[in-house]
């Protein structure tokens, strides 16, 4: 088996704070708002959570098992399970990507184009993550040390200019009903669960100390930066903000700078969907290794590189128009299945292994 | 390592052909049509869109621009800016439009059936400041002014101003309009362009293209004789409907609720020390404003607290020199009357808008976001039971 090279724990802190957040920042805002209207962050909040128990059951996971995930599945579930499981994993992390996928075509579209663009004009980012997916995990996590970079400017253009453009009164009351906030929680679901990269990329993990208290830290960041940017977005557009999809390009034009200056703004927009690119790479990437576990093929083969990518664009290509039918459908349908691979099938792992250990614990006296 | 080489070179390829062949799929620039402004009325078959363009014009020889006001009609908005593509071959750029102005005409339903077609579209930016007119849009946006070549950019003049400077000029824009419209308040307010005539004549006559002058716009001498714009006047909305205007003092000290400001002036009667009587012109240098809904006895009052900080600039009765010298500084009795003068404009302003049913201070939103429990039991006869409490306190600047 090839060795895999190690991501550092800061690489993977990089990878909580900028892609876990940016994926947040374009349809979830202006659908949360139209469910929980000034209690939006707040729903969000709880989906953070929520998430924030799956990071902790992701931490531990890695840190318990002693062999590369692939490899204690089998031995605890068997080879056969092991491989529908890292199958559907795959399926999964492909469609997980579609949503943002079909996010930054449409920002893209909005922002730069008048009229509507063919979609070749995206075909470099597929290239693009062909070639992060050919390039493996050491390769992407390198590069996320400059992303970040791009992260925090583009965070702070975008926030500098909207921070003062936003009428804070519009979130009162603070006590919302429970019952709409969780309606919101729900309909935002989609866009969570992240922490469970961490469990893929666990094997690749150099064995530094602080991962759990890093990582904490790191995903508390993601969240606070994120629920800002809700907050900020929600007072600036108060009961209109339902159909203010893609904040970014939406929320920062109010500025009076921008009216002697220019619209600079639009450099943090094209920051954001930079990032972008790669918070929607990242998932493609975990799928690309699952199909190889499954497979048995080597980390730096490009065929599921190629077919992956191929897929991806097909599915763009077929369901193009009318992203929000796509997101109703994946919230109806898909859900249930991304809550089971999301989160169920990680707790399982993580309480079979601490099953394992404490027999091995009473084993040996 | 070659195959991986001559994988990727053939992908290169492919892409790079794609491109080249579809031009980036941009639009030329010469093709496009800049729209500045938009002015919408509302005809008996639907609507009539007059789109003031800017063209970039190609030439080594002058970077002048071509300044034309073109028309087309529509049963929808959206059908009426398409029909502008149509006839001109013109793609319309409308992320430049920064001002929308509202005909006459559009006011005898609810102007919400027009404004949302710019909150749905991304189109056009809803940063764009929304005015009315006293005649219809088209009107407007075809006067020569001696202020600028094109007509909406002397209009958008009067609306932009230095953030920290108030003005009896109530300036809104399509967000901040639908914002209103669409929270409990359900009112909104929205500035009243009238169009003055100047005895300036100018030499400027060629505002209007071609395209202008075979568009139905109106003829005769009318439409030569320079204007400047007035918007002292504010309309005011309620669910959508025009319900009334407010005007001048009022305009202008309802904006200091909505921000600080630090300069800003109004007339008022004075009698100094020595016993002048007459106008000056007062400068208000600094501002500092609260307004807050509280119950009193189970009566909703709507509290303000407003502090100026009052400077003289002139008056039109001669004053004594020891009065020049200490800068403007206005006497116990004249700080009395500025305050006085302030609150009755304001409880006046607050009157006009209870009798029309137009929530202007949102009191309604201040209800559900403050006293949220007590929402459901007020909400429906709030403005009927509102009383109102200003406090101003007026003071010298130095």
């Amino acid at each position: 088996m090839q060795t895999a090279k190690k991501i550092s724990v800061r690489q993977l802190c990089f990878i909580i704070i900028a892609l876990f957040s940016v994926s947040k920042f374009y349809v979830l805002p202006a659908r949360v708002s139209g469910v929980s209207h000034e209690g939006g962050y707040l729903s969000v909040a709880i989906n953070f959570l929520l998430d924030f128990l799956l990071l902790l059951i992701c931490v531990y996971a890695v840190k318990l098992k002693e062999k590369p995930l692939y490899q204690t599945s089998i031995e605890t579930f068997g080879t056969p399970l092991t491989k529908i499981t890292y199958f559907l994993y795959a399926i999964y992390f492909i469609a997980k990507a579609f949503i943002p996928l079909l996010e930054q075509k449409n920002t893209i579209s909005l922002t730069f184009y008048e009229s509507q663009p063919t979609l070749l004009i995206f075909m470099p980012f597929f290239i693009l993550a062909f070639y992060i997916m050919a390039k493996g995990v050491n390769a992407f996590s390198r590069s996320v040390e400059i992303i970040i970079w791009v992260f925090f400017i583009a965070l702070f253009i975008i926030l500098a200019l909207s921070v003062s453009a936003g009428r804070y009164a519009s979130l009162l009351p603070i006590v919302q009903p429970l019952d709409k906030l969780l309606k919101g929680s729900h309909s935002s679901l989609l866009w969570f669960g992240d922490p469970l990269c961490i469990l893929f990329l666990g094997d690749y993990l150099s064995n530094e100390k602080g991962l759990v208290k890093k990582t904490i830290i790191s995903y508390i960041i993601s969240a606070a930066i994120t629920i800002l940017l809700i907050i900020v977005f929600y007072a600036i557009f108060g009961p209109i903000a339902e159909r203010q999809y893609y904040a970014p390009i939406k929320m920062s034009k109010y500025s009076i700078t921008l009216s002697n200056i220019g619209r600079f703004d639009y450099l943090g927009s094209v920051m954001f969907s930079a990032v972008s690119v790669y918070g929607i790479c990242l998932p493609l990437l975990l799928s690309c290794i699952c199909f190889n576990k499954v497979f048995n093929l080597k980390v730096n083969n490009l065929i599921f590189p190629s077919i992956v990518s191929i897929v991806e664009a097909v599915l763009l290509f077929v369901f193009q128009n009318e992203i929000f039918t796509h997101i109703n459908f994946f919230q109806t349908y898909l859900l249930p299945f991304f809550m089971v691979m999301t989160y169920i099938l990680p707790s399982v792992l993580l309480l079979t292994l601490l099953v394992k250990q404490r027999r091995l614990n009473v084993q040996t006296g | 390592m070659f195959k991986r080489a001559k994988f990727y070179l053939i992908i290169f390829a492919i892409i790079f052909i794609n491109f080249l062949t579809l031009d980036f799929l941009l639009i030329d620039v010469e093709k496009t049509a800049l729209i500045v402004a938009i002015g919408i009325d509302k005809t008996e078959s639907g609507y009539e869109v007059t789109a003031q363009i800017a063209v970039p014009e190609a030439t080594n020889q002058s970077t002048k621009s071509n300044e034309s006001v073109i028309f087309a009609k529509g049963k929808t908005l959206y059908d009426a800016v398409d029909d502008i593509g149509s006839r001109t071959g013109w793609y319309p750029k409308l992320s430049f439009c920064n001002l929308i102005i509202l005909g006459n005409s559009v006011f005898e339903e609810n102007v919400m059936g027009v404004i949302d077609f710019f909150v749905r579209s991304y189109k056009v930016e809803d940063s764009a400041i929304l005015c009315a007119s006293e005649k219809s849009a088209k009107e407007v946006l075809l006067s020569v002014s001696p202020l600028d070549n094109i007509s909406s950019f002397a209009l958008s003049k009067i609306f932009v101003r230095d953030h920290s400077n108030a003005s009896p000029v109530l300036t809104t824009t399509i967000k901040d309009f639908s914002i209103l419209y669409y929270s409990h308040c359900k009112s909104g307010y929205m500035p009243l362009v009238k169009m003055i005539d100047t005895e300036d004549k100018g030499n400027n006559t060629s505002q209007t293209s071609s395209l202008t002058n075979n568009s139905g716009a109106p003829s005769g001498e009318d439409k030569n004789t320079p204007v400047v714009y007035d918007a002292e006047t504010c309309l005011l909305f309620s669910n959508g409907i025009k319900t009334g205007e407010i005007q001048g003092d009022e305009c202008l000290f309802f904006s200091l609720f909505d921000k600080n400001v630090n300069e800003s002036y109004f007339n008022l009667e004075v009698k100094d020390d020595d016993g002048n009587f007459g106008k000056a012109l007062i400068a208000l240098k600094k501002s500092r404003a609260s307004i807050n809904l509280e119950f009193e006895n189970q009566t909703p009052v709507l509290k303000g607290e407003l502090k100026i900080w009052l400077q003289i600039i002139d008056t039109d009765f001669p004053q004594e020199m020891k009065e020049i010298a200490t800068i403007g500084r206005l006497n116990e009795q004249m700080l009395k009357k500025a305050g006085d003068y302030v609150t009755f404009t304001l409880e006046k302003l607050f009157e006009t808008t209870k009798n029309l049913n137009c929530d202007l201070f949102e009191t309604q939103n201040m209800l559900y976001r403050f006293h949220n429990k007590k929402f459901n039991d007020y909400t429906k006869d709030l403005l009927k039971n509102l009383k109102c409490n200003f406090i101003v306190t007026c003071q010298n600047y130095i």
